[in-house]
């Protein structure tokens, strides 16, 4: 039986693991090519750069950016994947109620299976973003994702038992210009206990 | 607006240069604006402490688009605006909870010409108490003085 933080004895029998089956359809699979909310605007870029607290004037100085080689302002290339993101109302839906936007996306799929399996922690662990173009503002950013992997063993981490998988986005412009190839890493986990307490040691 | 531009050209760096390492807070405003604000990342464990806390993490945590436009902004400011990053990878290790400081350093580990570009690669770290938070390396275009 398990303890007040949910730890089991070291005598406890093993947890079912997940029926890799279940994934191994959704594996390889590219979702459909997504339409942006909205364009990349300068009030997005200025919002990004406060946070950061990015000076560098191709973002924010138009006077600048317009005599700079770019002819006009840019946004950081790191944003790419904001605009993939959907609105709060969707994140909402998504998160609190489960109604996803695009309910037959393998990654979305992918979720439902391993949240059902117990995994109900998430986190990003890596990305790699590859930039070809840079991004502009009034660009309208277009994307498409799928599943690269999702390891078929429990890996042990400080948040508790889990799995990881890796997704592979592709960001293109308004004129179907490769921006930015990206793969991104999550870890599903079963929380065993406050991670605060396991870092403590 | 008239402000210093400083640009680092590709001549005057080396292999095994440090760059000066930045220091930045972690608080939970940087952390929700970092989310919601910056990033559009509306997943409640970013934001919303009760949310996180029901999902297992002690507190809500850095998302790891601002991790990644944190990195990126240390690098870019160092670099200058000519500079262009053409390739970032990142790895997150403990997360980022408020209450705690992000110590971010950098090293050059290669510095070659490709296809006209001058090019470095430099491996970075991002610090908290706990231990790294964020590491990766990076593939810079730089400028040239010629």
């Amino acid at each position: 039986m398990a303890n007040k933080f949910g730890v089991l004895p070291f005598n406890s029998p093993v947890e079912p693991t997940m029926d890799y089956a279940k994934i191994a359809p959704l594996i390889g699979v590219q979702s459909p090519r997504h339409l942006p909310h909205d364009r990349v605007t300068a009030v997005d870029v200025d919002r990004w750069c406060q946070v950061m607290r990015d000076t560098n004037p191709l973002y924010t100085d138009e006077e600048y950016a317009k005599k700079s080689p770019w002819g006009g302002l840019l946004a950081p290339s790191g944003m790419v994947h904001v605009f993939a993101l959907g609105t709060m109302k969707a994140a909402i839906d998504q998160f609190v109620h489960g109604k996803c936007e695009f309910p037959d996306d393998p990654n979305v799929k992918l979720n439902l299976v391993v949240e059902q399996e117990g995994y109900t922690g998430v986190m990003a662990t890596a990305q790699r973003q590859q930039h070809f173009r840079r991004l502009r503002v009034g660009d309208e950013i277009h994307w498409t994702l799928g599943i690269a992997r999702l390891s078929d063993y429990d890996h042990l981490t400080r948040q508790g038992v889990g799995r990881k998988y890796q997704m592979l986005y592709q960001f293109y412009n308004q004129n179907d210009e490769l921006l930015c190839n990206q793969s991104f890493d999550v870890l599903v986990y079963r929380a065993p206990m406050s991670t605060r307490r396991l870092y403590a040691g | 607006m008239s402000r210093e531009i400083n640009n680092v050209f590709w001549e005057d760096v080396q292999v095994k240069q440090d760059l000066p390492e930045k220091s930045r807070v972690i608080d939970t405003t940087l952390i929700a604006m970092g989310a919601t604000w910056a990033t559009h990342d509306f997943m409640p464990v970013h934001h919303d402490r009760d949310f996180a806390q029901s999902k297992g993490a002690p507190d809500i945590f850095m998302n790891i688009l601002t991790s990644n436009g944190l990195m990126m902004t240390y690098l870019e400011q160092w670099a200058g605006p000519q500079a262009v990053i053409k390739d970032i990878s990142i790895k997150l290790s403990v997360p980022n909870f408020p209450r705690d400081r992000m110590d971010m350093n950098a090293r050059i580990t290669r510095k070659w010409q490709e296809k006209g570009e001058h090019l470095i690669e430099v491996a970075f770290n991002g610090d908290n108490q706990m231990g790294p938070h964020a590491s990766g390396s990076a593939i810079i275009s730089l400028p040239t003085r010629g």
